[in-house]
């Protein structure tokens, strides 16, 4: 069940074990699209899913989501996402419920449109969100029993091949908890490729790293650093494509002592019309393996 | 001579690449820099992740296809309004956020990027 950013509940948390499988769709209906599917576990347990989106009503649009486990181990969540195009600010907001009680619900709200600079070779993006979860919510994007402030300033490219990403968060509750994030990303004209992540939460730890890496059609070779408040680390890889699709990848990384970590990957990709399979040696961490798959559609 | 040779270098080095054009006007526009592949998908919400959505899905390798030029693999997609994740797959098998898009999500344990299309 998808939320603003993170997904409130992921597909695969309940095991699909059964093939069971119930569902119905219906449309048309002033614009407004409905879904439900019943799903009957190998457990005992029965999951059923409701959706119903409503249309583009010209200022805004809304999705009504309601997920019941029946059973067993029941429980139930539902969400409403909202959005309203306000010309110069587009809110989104979420609500979610995942019992009965005033502390089992929680809000999300984000608001997208924010663009105060927009050029030929990109824009810049600045979107604030809040959130807020009672004490008995668990979902993955919230945290239970508080307000979380949210502000990311993104660089997104136009004609250029250059973005860059800020994002601080805070808690009032807890000041000494905020942290940041800060990414940087470019390809240059000669085909190396830049890129530089930073990241630290209040005064318990930061890391900053990043590297180039050169790419060509046959070649490519990188080097990264990646430092934090007590450790140094270096690495390098050098890569060779000898046919589309076949990559032979060495690493070799080392810390600050000097001890060195080896390490390797080759790939092999074969395709032929709607089939694919790979096979894949990796060497990481003194460890081995071999991984082969096989995928073909038949649709 | 060598000073402009070096200066000339320097500027290719670190004057950023424009990004291509996709192969189809309109929609929303994806590029990533991936010379070297035999092939980049491009998965997301929108195409139930390439078929790995399904219960036990597995990725279709004709999903979300992806043209090559130069080394930049790019698509365009008609979205309707509203948010999706999405990431690339290189070779079925790599996946990777979009760089050009610092915007981050998860799926699957798997660090993706975000779109919202709000036009």
């Amino acid at each position: 069940m998808p939320g603003l950013r993170e997904p409130l509940v992921e597909h695969g948390t309940f095991g699909p074990e059964s093939s069971d499988v119930l569902s119905l769709s219906l449309g048309g209906l002033l614009g407004t699209d409905a879904r439900f599917s019943g799903h009957f576990t190998g457990a005992g347990d029965t999951l059923t899913l409701l959706s119903v989106e409503g249309p583009w009503l010209g200022f805004g649009t809304f999705t009504y989501r309601d997920m019941e486990i029946l059973g067993p181990g029941s429980g139930s969540l539902e969400a409403l996402e909202a959005f309203v195009d306000l010309r110069a600010v587009e809110p989104w907001v979420l609500l979610a419920r995942t019992g009965g009680g005033a502390d089992s619900s929680a809000v999300m709200m984000e608001l997208a449109g924010i663009e105060p600079l927009d050029r030929e070779w990109g824009r810049l993006a600045v979107v604030p969100s809040v959130a807020w979860a009672g004490d008995s919510v668990g979902l993955a994007p919230f945290r239970s029993g508080r307000t979380v402030l949210r502000l990311d300033v993104l660089l997104l490219p136009s004609s250029l091949a250059l973005s860059a990403g800020l994002g601080l968060e805070a808690d009032p509750a807890d000041p000494g908890g905020a942290s940041g994030s800060a990414g940087f990303h470019m390809v240059s004209e000669s085909g190396v490729c830049y890129d530089v992540a930073a990241s630290g939460i209040g005064g318990r730890g930061w890391q900053l790293g990043g590297g180039p890496t050169f790419r060509t059609g046959r070649a490519s070779a990188g080097a990264e650093v990646m430092i934090t408040a007590d450790s140094t680390r270096v690495g390098g890889t050098a890569g060779y494509t000898p046919a589309p699709g076949v990559h032979a990848v060495l690493g070799l990384g080392a810390d600050a002592s000097g001890t060195l970590d080896p390490g390797g990957i080759l790939r092999t990709v074969f395709r032929a019309g709607r089939t694919a399979a790979s096979l894949t040696l990796e060497r990481s961490g003194g460890e081995t393996t071999l991984e082969v798959s096989i995928c073909a559609s038949f649709m | 001579m060598t000073a402009l040779l070096l200066w000339a270098c320097s500027c290719a080095l670190l004057e950023p690449a424009g990004l291509p054009d996709p192969p189809d006007a309109g929609g929303e526009r994806f590029a990533v820099w991936l010379p070297g592949a035999a092939s980049v998908q491009l998965v997301g919400d929108w195409n139930e992740w390439g078929g790995l959505a399904a219960s036990e899905g597995v990725l279709d390798p004709s999903a979300g296809p992806m043209t090559e030029e130069d080394g930049w693999w790019t698509a365009s997609v008609e979205l309707p309004r509203g948010r999706f994740r999405y990431a690339f797959i290189a070779d079925g098998a790599e996946w990777s956020a979009d760089a050009l898009n610092h915007l981050r999500s998860v799926y699957m344990g798997h660090d993706v990027s975000v779109v919202v299309v709000d036009r």
